[in-house]
């Protein structure tokens, strides 16, 4: 690996010296209704890798532009994008640009557009990595973006489904695992923190990310941020940060419907056919987003889906309401408001009777079913106070309240709930200190509330403070440190203090060459449910331990992207994590039980390691376009020199779409290698659970766009699991089948 | 680029011919220990078989045990016990395969002549709650489940309760009346 890794420094390195002579571009960006200039608008150089974000004053310079003529694209959500051609760069001059930004919806917004997909992610406005608006080539650490074209196209029925082919990551049963660094966590204490717009949404009692309270339509896009993250953001991001940004308000009306309907084929296996009706899927969702007047702008929607499901007593039906609010207050001042709401019913498949019956699970899981109810809120409010200060102060809650409910013969018996109010304020400040220099530090406090017969009545508090320092050494380098400090308290358990600093830098010695490198660390404590779980559902019985650390990582990475050609864009990232005190559920004996029981233990040190690699091409004036990545993920346990758990060793995906006769053709193909290790304790109790097998699947659809009189319909077709592989990504449960999808979106 | 669509089609193609997870049933059944004690002499005894019947004894008027066999549910261990070992050894394990259910009567069961009448076969060791009272030990198989450390016990001089309704026996029960 280390040879493939000098040969691409090389290759970029060759490619760097071929490209020398350079200007500058400069200018700024105003919005066109009131003239107002307007900060935080990404301006690209078409097909380099340069560009730059405005800054709160609205003006930008992009330096090291090759000498000779470009097109110049400056965009900004809820805008109309402009490209300004003809722009002549001289070496060592400045060239001025001003632009002038138009709402984007003077006409609907094509629903499914595919323009341009190479350079999207670099030109695109990355506000996780550091907290700023930042283009792809200012930030020292891999993020890969997913954006409300790639979800519509994939058909994505919640969030998670359209992270599956990001580069490095993987999802199992909407876990999900980014470089090997999470693994499989069962539903609780997830590994990589989920936040929608910025703030933190895990449930409070097992601090498990719920997809299914994220209304797919509300997204604008997905920011996936590599690597250990809690320097910034806290505990539970020592595994990446997941940050869903959800839609801005047009400028004009604009009414969203859009509905699908699907079918499960039937099993190839005539052991695995259980019902004789088809099993069918389907979902109707209604949007509107308007501005009431010239301050104040609503975004809102409700959605119903619901599933049969391919699996015996996995069906679900869900409803999902959700509104943003946009209020102006000047054009310095800025107040956004979320609220969704969940209400979800499905039944209780966890594990298979055998592999001889797949799809159908023991009888005491077909007496269960789950009710949901999960509410989420939360608010911004953001004051530029001067030319080079601005500070935000948001907060949230998430109230979760679940009921596993085990059907008697002669009444209803509830087993287990749990309710649970989670919430959290944050005021952060972004200071320009110079040009070349950028300060940012917060405080955060967060509260935790649980009332749950699994756990307990159990409160945690928290609080932190951060801070961070951005600067400019010169053209070509730029650095990032930070430090955060943590402090939480569980119930009556001692608090724990924690501090996590990070550090990196990019070198982008040439246009269309970047070079980083970044180290940090992370850390995660130990949620409700594991410190305190007590549960005794048949076949396991689970017991608390209160005396559970927090798991901590460092993560180092080294990263190159190059440009390759006009078509060719390669990034190469090598990476590492040293893990200790890593929470494992295992099976111990415990006094005053006959057998073993499962317990939260820490572990074990552990060590994961590897390559990640990714090419998007773009050819034919951008009708073939194409994404290939590799991924390579090596896990030992510091202990037995094993595996970790859940860790496919190999990710190989490859995407690609074209237009041909009008028609819009899309694949995904997706291969993991085999999990080498999985939990010896269900192994022991799930029939054939040792049972397990790489991962190939394709999915495919063709969709068509048309218009009618200024309404935008989109029709699509997909085939899901299309090759009929039939895996498993954690033990006794097959993944989703070959299903068929029809979907009509319709924007007016 | 031509090169990685082949390659992408070559994968694609393999794939299609792997669908990944089968069925698979995985034998159901019990197994344990059988342990002798004072071995006839050689030639009183032709070979020994494991029973296993899901009905409870007694085992009817049919004189065939292959015809006991089709009607009653009885499963014998497809090769015979003795083959595989001299009958002076003191303990031997043993699997035994069979469809899940509820089986009453689990025995060894010694054939002693040739035929397969129900004449010819003498139970000599029977998986018991009590080895006193040789009361059968109803054993539940389930669904591809394997239960292990189900021993039995022969002593070729403290056999069983016949469970046969034999013909000889027949015929004696008639000849008294």
């Amino acid at each position: 690996m280390k040879h493939l890794f000098l040969f691409c420094l090389l290759l970029i390195a060759l490619c760097s010296t071929l490209l020398a002579q350079t200007g500058f571009v400069s200018g700024s960006v105003y919005n066109k209704t009131t003239k107002e200039k307007m900060f935080n608008t990404s301006v690209v150089v078409y097909r380099t890798t340069k560009g730059a974000v405005t800054d709160t004053a609205g003006n930008f310079i992009i330096r090291n532009v090759p000498v000779g003529i470009h097109s110049i694209s400056v965009e900004r959500i809820g805008f109309k994008k402009v490209k300004i051609y003809d722009v002549l760069v001289k070496e060592a001059e400045t060239t001025f640009v001003n632009v002038f930004l138009d709402s984007i919806d003077i006409l609907p917004e094509r629903p499914m557009p595919i323009a341009d997909p190479l350079l999207y992610e670099l030109k695109d406005v990355i506000v996780t990595a550091n907290r700023l608006p930042q283009s792809l080539s200012e930030i020292p650490v891999s993020v890969s973006v997913v954006d409300a074209a790639k979800i519509s196209q994939r058909h994505a029925i919640s969030a998670d489904q359209s992270l599956r082919y990001v580069s490095g990551v993987n999802v199992s049963e909407g876990q999900i695992n980014i470089r090997g660094f999470s693994g499989y966590t069962k539903g609780v204490g997830s590994r990589v923190l989920l936040l929608v717009d910025g703030m933190p949404l895990l449930a409070g009692d097992t601090q498990e990310i719920i997809w299914e309270a994220i209304p797919v339509s509300q997204i604008e896009k997905i920011e996936i941020v590599k690597g250990a993250g809690s320097a910034t953001y806290g505990s539970s991001a020592l595994g990446g940060v997941v940050n869903i940004i959800t839609k801005n308000i047009s400028e004009t009306p604009q009414t969203t419907f859009k509905t699908y309907g699907g079918i499960w084929e039937q099993p190839r296996y005539t052991n695995w056919r259980w019902s004789s009706r088809e099993r069918l899927f389907n979902g109707v969702s209604i949007s509107r987003s308007e501005k009431l007047n010239d301050v104040v702008g609503l975004f809102y929607g409700i959605s119903q889906t619901q599933d049969d499901g391919y699996k015996r007593n996995d069906y679900w039906r869900r409803w999902n309401i959700f509104s943003k609010l946009n209020y102006t207050i000047s054009s310095s001042e800025k107040f956004v408001a979320n609220f969704s709401l969940l209400n979800q019913k499905r039944g209780n498949f966890f594990y298979w009777k055998s592999l001889d019956e797949a799809l159908v699970p023991t009888d005491d899981q077909l007496r269960e079913r789950v009710e949901t109810t999960r509410m989420n809120g939360s608010f911004s409010y953001n004051k530029i106070v001067q030319e080079n200060l601005s500070y935000t102060f948001r907060g949230n809650f998430f109230f979760a309240n679940w009921s596993n409910i085990a059907a008697l013969p002669h009444k209803d018996s509830t087993q287990t709930h749990s309710r649970s109010f989670a919430s959290s304020l944050e005021l952060f400040y972004n200071y320009q200190m110079r040009e070349q220099s950028n300060f940012t530090f917060g405080i955060e406090a967060k509260s935790n509330l649980i009332r749950a017969n699994l756990f307990g009545e159990r409160n945690s508090n928290g609080f932190a403070a951060f801070v961070q320092e951005e600067e400019k050494f010169s053209e070509f380098v730029r650095t990032t440190i930070g430090v955060r400090s943590d402090f939480s308290k569980v119930d009556s358990i001692d608090g724990v203090g924690e501090i996590n600093p990070k550090a990196g830098i990019v070198y982008t010695p040439n246009v269309g060459t970047t070079f980083r490198a970044s180290v940090g660390s992370g850390f995660r404590a130990p949620s409700v449910a594991e410190l305190f779980i007590e549960a005794n559902s048949g076949a396991f019985v689970t017991k608390p331990n209160p005396k559970l650390l927090p798991e901590k990582n460092w993560s180092f990475e080294v990263g190159a992207n190059q440009m390759l050609s006009e078509e060719m864009l390669f990034d190469v990232s090598l990476f590492e994590s040293e893990f200790k005190n890593l929470i494992e559920p295992r099976l111990v004996n415990i006094p005053n039980i006959a057998g073993l029981a499962i317990r939260f233990d820490n572990v074990s040190r552990a060590r994961v390691y590897g390559m990640e690699m990714s090419l998007q091409t773009s050819f034919f004036e951008n009708t073939l376009q194409s994404e290939i990545s590799f991924t390579h993920v090596i896990s030992k346990d510091g202990q037995t020199n094993q595996s970790l758990k859940y860790r496919p060793r190999n990710l190989f995906y490859v995407s690609t779409i074209t237009n041909i006769f009008g028609l819009q053709l899309g694949a995904d193909f997706r291969s993991l290698s085999r999990v080498e290790k999985i939990d010896d304790e269900f192994v022991g109790i799930i029939p054939q659970g040792e049972r397990r097998v790489p991962i190939y699947v394709l999915d495919a659809r063709v969709a068509k766009e048309f218009s009618i009189q200024n309404i935008f319909f989109t029709t699509s077709l997909q085939a899901n699991n299309f090759l009929q592989y039939y895996y498993n990504e954690f033990v006794g449960t097959i993944a989703p089948i070959r299903n068929f999808v029809l979907t009509v979106e319709v924007k007016m | 680029m031509k090169k990685i669509i082949l390659y992408i089609f070559i994968i694609a193609n393999g794939i299609s011919c792997n669908h990944g997870l089968e069925p698979y049933k995985e034998p159901a059944g019990f197994g344990g220990t059988i342990s002798f004690q004072h071995w006839p002499q050689p030639d009183t005894l032709i070979t020994l078989h494991l029973l296993a019947s899901q009905t409870p004894p007694p085992f009817g008027t049919l004189d065939s045990i292959l015809h006991l066999y089709a009607l009653q549910k009885l499963y014998f261990i497809p090769s015979e016990i003795s083959a595989s070992f001299p009958k002076d050894t003191s303990q031997i394990s043993y699997e035994f395969f069979l469809p899940q259910g509820t089986y009453y009567y689990i025995a060894v069961v010694a054939q002693i002549t040739p035929n397969y009448t129900t004449d010819d076969f003498k139970v000599v060791g029977l998986l018991t709650e009590n080895t006193i009272t040789f009361e059968p030990k109803k054993l539940i198989v389930p669904l591809n489940t394997f239960i292990l450390n189900q021993n039995i016990n022969v002593d070729f001089e403290n056999i069983p309760p016949q469970p046969f309704d034999t013909l000889k026996r027949r015929r004696k029960k008639e000849e008294e009346r």
